[in-house]
């Protein structure tokens, strides 16, 4: 039989095989390695292709044709992508507005949109004037959808320069584009990039090795149009090598390869597939006991993990800064966490419990699965917020504790979050199976152990966190939200195990507890940036707090429901000696 | 311990689990309460109500214990539980060091809430200053002028408002406050020279407040006098008494450095074409003390001199004069408390959980371990 690490290793191969062949043809190769400058990274086109689509339209790819492809049709065979269909519309209130045709949740094209741009422009003027707090769903749709159409607009015009038919250099154009930063200045020392349009328009900037490489931009351009994509691809390298030769030699563009791989393999996407699959899995082997299934649930669970890990780490590599700096990444780290926890407690638990002769066994594996798929399913949705490899403030940047205190506090959420799991599990099993107290005395072990590294890590981390504030702002506390928020986690472990101890409540009521505390860790980790106050708020992420809300509800109910039927439950032969010493009793 | 004071109830009680678990319950909501207030109405606000009170009252009627005294129910409670309650084993040592740890940490936020101070300090480039101001406490200031020569004294406003007169010195006048406001606006004037003022309710944000007050010259000789003050006038209110003209005046607290900070070049950096700020830092020179040195104060990076600490809070960009720079300047007695608790509580971790591994490894062997 192969061993388990092969297969494993061999079934994240697997999943990382699509990105490893070229989908497009290799001609489009140089085009993604282009270099671009946008928001203070230098990218590969590939990168920004990708989020720009995503931005227009919440997916980063158009029809089954990647970002890149769409990218190039845009900016050199312009008219053809008129009507492709790419303004994400949310709000069914947009279209009716602009008085286009159209209902609830859809995208439309720039012709579509075009026809209302007058009307779009008042609109969105009327909305900017509005203070930022005041604006509903529609009128942010609205500056969305103005912004993005303009941008769109520029770029159509970006290469316009390349239909003049003379040979030689180019007159200036209106229209420069300037989001499609491609070309450093002559002068290295500043830094600065421009688009082709704005190095046409700006006098005094054409020695000749600027001169030649517009015209390779001018030859690609005509290439592309023409459909010789031979010639398009061998004037786009050229371009690019003309660029990195005038950049300081060997900074950023060792990545650049790592990152377009990165982007075809899409690996927290794959991570969650596989994550999903364990749980299939876990589900299938409810209805067929046995080994293999189980088997096949951990062997996906490790792949995802591998396919994650590389995820983690290439973002590290390509950003060159610790796993942890934003929002985005907290949500892909701690979900990482937890299926690293979920592992190691599979590990112990399989010794301790022998667990393949019953249902719901592989808890380690299920709380691990379960804590990676939701929390990348929300990394996924996060990302459409824009670029999630941005730069960082000044004050967010380079500092030992600020980005240690940022993990270490991400790994005391995933283990709140894991305790909290296996909470669920330990009041389903009471519900289901009254009188299965080994099974439950065994996972409310779990349960304090976990519960016990959560407290540890986001203990360890507020305090780093509270040296980092001394340091850069001279206090160790200020009650911010945000410390609140993990004072509050720390608060909650500590009243559980406290009250546990003190005999207030049962292991019932720790795992209950358990439960809550995931709704704590949920509440500090982005209930806080809700309240859009306090220097650690990441911005609103729109429709989250419907989602909260509803989780924290339905959590509650949840929690509610099962205690009043543990309580009646007549069929545990040890209901009664069970309720004195394993409920929720206040002293 | 088999000391009778231990069995005694309200030693039992003070060192209880159930204490801890009551008081702990208590911190959490006020917690969350303080943070939904901060929502609303700012940091101030939940700080004064909150965070750094004794009690507080909700909705103006129920009496609720604030921050302050929770935690010190909380100090007292884990201070009965490490001397009568916790066990001094070897086995427990890493419980009672967390548990010590915790006392420092409470005890270090308690002297910090209640002697830490924060001060300001604005500089433009080339300029350099002895003084800082606080953000938002007051004083009042009177002073005399004789020739070149300014005489300037200055009294608290919170001392004033207690209702003790002050003296000021060097004449056989007292000055009382008769009304204060913590925000005003003045109206226009019933007669000339009097200013009336309206109470207005405070900002959010403190530092936007502009306080005013209802001042009364007492003296030996003569009539008791009246007038109005506030902190956004330009001008000093001028009394004249035994012919000599005091200028009155509002201001933020002010308190002198012991060095001389002079601010050389402000630098802000942003990364390449964005507006995403990289980096801020302000190269100053500082004296003191008989030393004179440039030191470089940046984000995460202060500047820390006899007790005082210097921080880049902000900066403005000022066409005419060049940047100027802000600087927080922090005195804080327990700074250091935070740091030894934080490491007392890392170290009885370790040892804990060291302690628990040699445990299970003595207790099974390797293949059931659990």
């Amino acid at each position: 039989m192969m061993g388990k690490k092969t297969s494993c290793l061999l079934l994240a191969m697997m999943l990382m095989v699509p990105a490893l062949l070229p989908a497009e043809g290799t001609f489009f190769m140089p085009f993604k390695r282009m270099l671009i400058l946008e928001n203070g990274r230098q990218k590969p086109m590939d990168t920004f292709a990708r989020n720009l689509l995503k931005q227009f339209s919440g997916r980063s790819s158009l029809s089954g044709q990647d970002a890149s492809s769409w990218l190039a049709r845009v900016l050199f065979v312009p008219g053809e992508t008129l009507s492709d269909q790419i303004f994400l519309v949310n709000h069914p209130d947009v279209p009716a507005a602009l008085g286009i045709p159209g209902q609830g949740r859809q995208r439309f094209s720039f012709m579509q949109i075009n026809s209302a741009a007058d009307k779009l422009q008042q609109l969105a003027m009327q909305a900017a004037q509005l203070d930022e707090k005041n604006r509903s769903a529609v009128e942010n749709e609205i500056l969305r959808l103005y912004v993005n159409t303009n941008i769109y607009a520029s770029l159509l015009n970006a290469f316009g320069f390349a239909q003049n038919p003379e040979s030689g250099f180019p007159e200036p154009e209106a229209a420069a584009a300037p989001i499609l930063a491609i070309m450093p200045l002559p002068d290295a020392r500043t830094e600065k990039w421009l688009s082709p349009g704005g190095i046409i328009a700006t006098p005094g900037l054409h020695p000749p090795g600027i001169h030649a490489e517009i015209s390779l931009l001018t030859r690609a351009a005509k290439a592309f149009a023409s459909g010789r994509s031979q010639e398009f691809s061998l004037a786009i390298g050229a371009f690019n090598d003309s660029i990195r030769e005038r950049l300081q030699p060997g900074r950023a563009n060792n990545t650049i390869s790592l990152e377009i791989f990165y982007n075809q393999l899409d690996p927290f996407f794959k991570a969650e597939l596989a994550y999903g699959l364990v749980l299939v899995f876990l589900l299938l082997s409810l209805l067929f006991p046995g080994r293999h299934i189980h088997g096949l649930s951990r062997l996906f669970l490790l792949a995802g993990l591998l396919v994650h890990t590389f995820g983690v780490i290439a973002r590290m590599i390509i950003m060159s800064r610790p796993p942890v700096t934003n929002l985005y990444e907290t949500f892909v780290f701690v979900a990482w966490t937890g299926v690293l926890l979920g592992i190691i407690l599979e590990f112990f638990q399989k010794k301790s419990l022998g667990v393949y002769d019953r249902p719901l066994g592989g808890i380690g594996i299920m709380a691990g699965s379960v804590a990676g798929l939701v929390f990348l399913l929300v990394a996924g949705r996060y990302s459409l917020e824009g670029d999630t490899m941005g730069m960082l403030a000044a004050v967010l940047d380079s500092n030992l504790w600020l980005t240690t205190h940022v993990v270490t506090i991400s790994v005391g959420y995933a283990g709140c979050v894991i305790a909290g799991i296996i909470g669920h599990v330990y009041i389903v099993n009471q519900l289901l199976h009254p009188g299965d107290r080994l099974f439950r005395q065994r996972t409310a072990a779990s349960i304090h152990a976990v519960l016990a590294f959560g407290l540890v890590f986001t203990f360890i981390g507020t305090a780093m966190g509270g040296i980092w504030a001394d340091q850069s702002w001279g206090r160790f506390w200020g009650w911010d939200p945000k410390e609140n928020g993990a004072l509050l986690i720390i608060l909650w472990c500590a009243i559980l195990f406290h009250a546990r101890l003190a005999k207030m409540i049962g292991s019932l009521g720790m795992a209950v507890g358990a439960v809550g505390s995931i709704i704590t860790v949920v509440l500090a980790w982005f209930g806080v940036n809700l309240l859009g106050v306090g220097m650690h708020s990441y911005g609103f992420t729109s429709g989250v707090a419907r989602w909260l809300l509803g989780f924290v509800g339905g959590e509650l109910v949840f929690i509610v429901v099962a205690l009043l039927v543990i309580r009646r439950n007549p069929l545990s032969p040890d209901s009664k000696k069970e309720r004195s010493s394993n409920t929720l009793t206040k002293n | 311990m088999s000391l009778k004071i231990v069995r005694w109830k309200p030693v039992r009680i003070l060192a209880s689990l159930q204490f801890t678990v009551i008081g702990l319950l208590f911190m959490a909501i006020l917690v969350i309460g303080g943070t939904i207030l901060q929502a609303e109405k700012g940091v101030y606000a939940a700080q004064q109500n909150i965070f750094q009170s004794w009690v507080f009252w909700l909705f103006g009627v129920l009496p609720l214990p604030g921050m302050l005294l929770v935690g010190s129910l909380l100090f007292i409670n884990l201070s009965a539980a490490v001397i009568f309650r916790l066990k001094y084993r070897r086995s427990r040592l890493g419980i009672l060091l967390v548990h010590i740890g915790l006392l420092v940490l409470l005890g270090g936020g308690f002297i910090s809430s209640q002697y830490a101070r924060e001060y300001f300090l604005t500089l433009s480039e080339g300029e350099s200053s002895q003084m800082a101001n606080a953000a938002h406490e007051w004083e009042l200031a009177v002073w005399t002028q004789a020739g070149m020569k300014k005489q300037v004294q200055a009294a608290d406003i919170a001392d004033l408002r207690r209702g003790r007169p002050w003296p000021v010195s060097g004449s056989d006048m007292e000055v009382a406050m008769i009304r204060y406001f913590s925000n005003c606006r003045p109206a226009a004037s019933a007669e000339m020279g009097e200013t009336v003022l309206n109470e207005v309710a405070p900002a959010a944000d403190p530092a936007e407040n502009i306080p005013g007050a209802v001042l009364e010259i007492r003296a030996s000789q003569g009539a008791a006098r009246r007038f109005s003050i506030f902190s956004g006038n330009d001008f000093p209110v001028t009394q004249r008494y035994s012919d000599r003209d005091y200028y009155f005046t509002v201001r933020l607290k002010r308190i002198f450095l012991p060095l001389r900070i002079k601010l050389l070049h402000f630098e802000k950096t942003v990364y390449p074409g964005s507006e995403i700020p990289k980096s801020f830092s302000s190269r100053v020179e500082i004296e003191g003390g008989g030393l004179r040195r440039e030191a470089l104060i940046s984000m995460n990076r202060p500047l820390r001199f006899r007790g005082y600490t210097f921080y880049q809070s902000s900066y403005g960009e000022d066409g005419q004069r060049g940047a100027n720079s802000t600087f927080a300047v922090v005195k804080n007695i327990g700074r250091w408390l935070p740091y030894i608790s934080s490491a007392l509580i890392f170290l009885g971790l370790v040892v804990h959980f060291i302690g628990h591994l040699a445990a299970a490894l003595k207790k099974y062997p390797p293949e059931v371990r659990s």
